[in-house]
C-alpha cells in the first residue's frame, strides 16, 4: 500500500503538471481539491480519470463516483486496490 | 463631436445541416425541425457521437462553391456563405470603407494532421486573407478568435468600428469545421451528450456538436438598411475572472456583459421581448445563465436556446444565432428551446416552450465560453443606441517586453535569463523573480506563462483595483494563435491506442485562454478581445485605436493592450498599460 501511495503521488505530479510539487508535500490523507491541500479543479480531475485509466486500466464510469474516489491520494489507492484485475 | 451613427443589420447568411440560406435554415427553426443527428465516422470520432453538419452535396448548385476547389473547406463555406450575402445587397466589397471581420476559433486545424510545423494556412490570418482577397478587400481583414464568443464579440466590434466611424461597412463572417480535433477535446471534457443537448433542463447532461458558417453585414449607411430596419443597438463582453474552463459560479460576469450592452442599447428591462442565449445544456453553463439572467432582472423574458437545432457550431454560433434572432424579429415568431421540458437551474427563467407568433422588437443575444468570457449584444427594430463621445486619445502608464530571454520595464532591462535555459526555465524564472508561488503557473501553456508573466512586470505596483472591477479591459494580440499547443493536442490524438485526449492540453487550445489566465490571477472582469493578426504591427493597427475607443466610452478606466505570441520556442510579448489622457 505504502509503494502504491507513493507512486500515485509521483504519478499525479507529472500528469497534472504540479512542477513546484514534491511527493514529501503531498499528505495522502488530504483533500485534494478545494482551497486546502494540493487545490486541485475540475480539469485535473478529469486528468486524474485519465490516470487511473492509463496506469491501472480502471474506469470510472460515474462522474459524481469520481468525487468520492478522489477525495484523497488514500482514497484513490483504496479504490485501485479494491478495482485492480 | 459625437457621432451619430447607427449599424444596421442589412444582409446575412446561414449555412448549415439545415440549409444554405437564412430562409431554410430559419425555417426549419421555426418548424422545430433539428439538424442534430447520429454521426458514425471514425475520421471523425472512435464511437457514433450525435453532431450537427454541413453536407457538402447540398453546396454543389452553388457556382462559387464549385469555383473555389482549389481553397480549403472552410474557406470555400466562408466565400460560399459570404457570396450569397452580399448577393443581397449593394455593397462594394473593395471599399477602403469596408473592413471584413472573421470569426473563428479553429479555422484550417485540419491541416495539423499528421504534420511537425505547421503549415501556413493554419494560421488564422491567412485563412482571413484568402477569404478576404477573393472579394477584393482593401483593408487587412480582423480575426476575432475569443472562443466560444467569437460571433458575438465580433459584433460588439463591428459596432464599435462602425459607430466610430472607422468604417461603413463590416462583413462579418464565423465558422469552424466539425473535426477530431474539437470533437476528441469536448468529449475529453466530458461535455458532450449521448442525447440531443436538452438546454435548461433538469435533464440536461451535456452538448451537442455542430458545424456552421455565417455572415452578417452590417451598415451605418442607411440606404443599404431596407424597409424593416433592424439594427445593432449595442454590445459588450467581460471576463468572469474564475476559471479557464469552468463558468462563473455566480453569473456576475455575464451579467456584466448584458447590463453595458442593454446600457449601450438605452434598453430597459422592459424592452427586451426575447434572450437569445448560448445555452450549450452543460450542467455549469447553463446554471450560470440563469444567474446572470436573475441578476440583470431578465427572468421573466422568454428564454431561448437555439442548440437542439444547431448544436454548437463554436465560431460561427454567435453570429448564426444572432441571424435566426433577426429573422425571428422579421417574421414575428419566437421559437422554442427545443428538448427542453422540465426546468433545472437553479434561477427561475422563462423558457420559451412553444413556438408562435410573438411581436419581437428587441432581442438580447449572449454567448460564454472557456476563458471565462461572455459577450453580449442587443439587436433591434427601435433602439439604435447611444452615440459614441469624440476620442481623446490614451496616455501610456507602464510598459513590458518580453524577449530573447529578457524582460524590459518601461524601456529598462529588469530580468535576464540564463543563457543555457530554455523557455520554460527561463519564464518560470523570470515569474518566480516577481511573484509568490502560484499553483496554476505551472499547469499553463507557454503562450498563457508568456501573457501572465509580462502582466505581472508590467501592473507591478500599479493599483488597479481603484478602476472597480470592471474597469481594467484586456486587449490582447496574437500571430501563432493556440498553435503551439494545437500541435500537442493534434499529436495526442493522432495516437490511437489507447486513445487518451486530455482535458489540461485541449483547454489551452484557444488563445484567450491567455486573457482567462491574466483575469483570473488579478480579478479583471472588464471587456475581452483576442485579435489573431499576421505580424505585431498588424496587431498594432489595430489594438491602439480599439483601446482608445473603450477609454472615450467609458468601457474601461485603463487597458492592457498588446501583443503576445508563442510557437515552438519562438516567443515575444509586448504589453502596455494605457488610460485615457486626461
Amino acid at each position: 500500500m505504502d509503494n502504491l501511495i507513493e507512486q500515485l503521488k509521483q504519478q499525479i505530479i507529472d500528469e497534472l503538471n504540479l512542477e513546484e510539487t514534491t511527493p514529501a508535500d503531498i499528505d495522502p490523507a488530504a483533500p485534494l481539491f478545494g482551497d486546502k491541500g494540493l487545490g486541485l479543479d475540475s480539469i485535473d480531475a478529469l486528468e486524474l480519470v485519465m490516470l487511473l485509466e492509463k496506469y491501472y486500466g480502471i474506469k470510472i464510469p460515474e462522474p459524481k463516483q469520481a468525487k468520492e474516489v478522489f477525495t484523497s491520494v488514500n482514497s484513490i489507492a483504496e479504490y485501485i486496490k479494491a478495482n485492480k484485475k | 463631436m459625437e457621432s451619430a451613427k447607427i449599424v444596421y443589420a442589412i444582409a446575412d447568411n446561414i449555412i448549415s445541416g439545415l440549409g444554405s440560406d437564412t430562409t431554410a435554415n430559419a425555417d426549419s427553426v421555426f418548424a422545430e425541425k433539428t439538424g442534430i443527428g447520429l454521426v458514425d465516422d471514425k475520421r471523425l470520432y472512435p464511437e457514433p457521437f450525435l453532431a450537427q453538419h454541413i453536407n457538402d452535396n447540398d453546396l454543389e448548385e452553388s457556382a462559387i462553391y464549385r469555383q473555389t476547389a482549389n481553397m480549403h473547406r472552410l474557406e470555400r463555406l466562408m466565400i460560399t456563405s459570404a457570396s450569397k450575402a452580399l448577393s443581397q445587397t449593394a455593397v462594394d466589397t473593395r471599399s477602403d470603407n469596408v473592413v471584413f471581420i472573421f470569426s473563428t476559433t479553429k479555422g484550417n486545424i485540419r491541416l495539423l494532421e499528421g504534420s511537425e510545423k505547421v503549415p501556413n494556412d493554419a494560421f488564422l490570418d491567412q485563412l482571413a486573407k484568402r477569404v478576404a482577397n477573393f472579394f477584393g478587400a482593401a483593408n487587412t481583414p480582423l480575426v476575432i478568435s475569443n472562443a466560444c464568443i467569437s460571433g458575438v464579440l465580433a459584433q460588439v466590434t463591428a459596432i464599435r468600428l462602425l459607430k466610430s466611424g472607422k468604417y461603413a461597412t463590416a462583413v462579418i463572417i464565423g465558422g469552424d469545421e466539425l473535426t477530431e480535433f474539437v470533437i476528441s477535446g469536448f468529449e475529453s471534457f466530458q461535455s458532450v451528450s449521448a442525447k440531443p443537448c436538452k438546454p435548461y433542463d433538469a435533464n440536461r447532461d451535456g452538448l451537442s456538436m455542430g458545424e456552421g458558417v455565417a455572415t452578417l453585414i452590417v451598415s451605418t449607411d442607411p440606404s443599404l438598411a431596407g424597409e424593416q430596419r433592424i439594427m445593432l443597438a449595442g454590445g459588450a463582453s467581460s471576463n468572469d475572472a474564475n476559471h479557464i474552463s469552468g463558468p462563473s459560479r455566480t453569473g456576475d460576469g455575464l451579467f456584466f456583459a448584458i447590463q453595458n450592452a442593454m446600457a449601450e442599447a438605452e434598453a430597459e428591462i422592459s424592452d427586451i421581448d426575447l434572450i437569445d442565449a448560448h445555452g450549450t445544456a452543460t450542467p455549469y453553463n447553463d446554471e450560470m445563465e440563469s444567474k446572470a439572467i436573475g441578476l440583470a432582472g431578465l427572468n421573466e423574458v422568454p428564454l431561448l436556446s437555439l442548440k437542439g437545432y444547431f448544436g454548437h457550431t463554436l465560431g460561427a454560433s454567435g453570429l448564426l444565432e444572432t441571424i435566426i434572432c433577426i429573422e425571428c424579429i422579421r417574421r414575428g415568431i419566437r421559437p422554442r428551446t427545443l428538448n427542453f421540458e422540465q426546468l433545472g437551474v437553479p434561477v427561475n427563467v422563462n423558457v420559451s416552450t412553444s413556438t408562435g407568433p410573438a411581436k419581437l422588437r428587441t432581442i438580447l443575444k449572449t454567448a460564454s465560453g472557456f476563458g471565462g468570457c461572455n459577450a453580449a449584444i442587443v439587436i433591434s427594430t427601435e433602439k439604435s443606441g447611444k452615440l459614441y463621445p469624440p476620442e481623446t486619445g490614451s496616455t501610456t502608464i507602464s510598459t513590458c517586453t518580453i524577449a530573447d530571454k529578457k524582460i524590459w520595464r518601461n524601456g529598462d532591462t529588469v530580468y535576464t535569463g540564463n543563457d543555457s535555459d530554455d523557455f520554460g526555465q527561463f519564464i518560470r524564472g523570470a515569474f518566480k523573480a516577481i511573484a509568490q508561488p502560484y499553483m496554476k503557473f505551472s499547469k499553463m501553456d507557454d503562450l498563457c506563462k508568456l501573457a501572465l508573466t509580462a502582466a505581472e512586470y508590467l501592473t507591478e505596483g500599479e493599483n488597479l483595483a481603484d478602476c472597480g472591477e470592471e474597469g481594467v479591459a484586456l486587449l490582447l494580440g496574437c500571430r501563432a494563435s493556440s498553435l503551439d499547443t494545437d500541435l500537442r493536442h493534434q499529436k495526442v490524438i493522432e495516437v490511437k491506442e489507447p486513445y487518451m485526449p486530455s482535458p489540461a492540453i485541449f483547454v489551452y487550445t484557444l488563445a484567450n485562454i491567455m486573457q482567462g489566465e491574466i483575469c483570473i490571477r488579478h480579478k479583471f472582469k472588464g471587456e475581452n478581445l483576442c485579435l489573431v493578426a499576421g505580424s505585431k504591427e498588424e496587431c498594432e493597427n489595430f489594438l491602439p485605436g480599439y483601446a482608445d475607443l473603450l477609454l472615450a466610452e467609458g468601457r474601461a478606466k485603463k487597458c492592457i493592450v498588446g501583443y503576445a505570441d508563442f510557437l515552438q520556442g519562438k516567443y515575444e510579448a509586448e504589453l502596455k498599460l494605457i488610460e485615457k489622457k486626461p
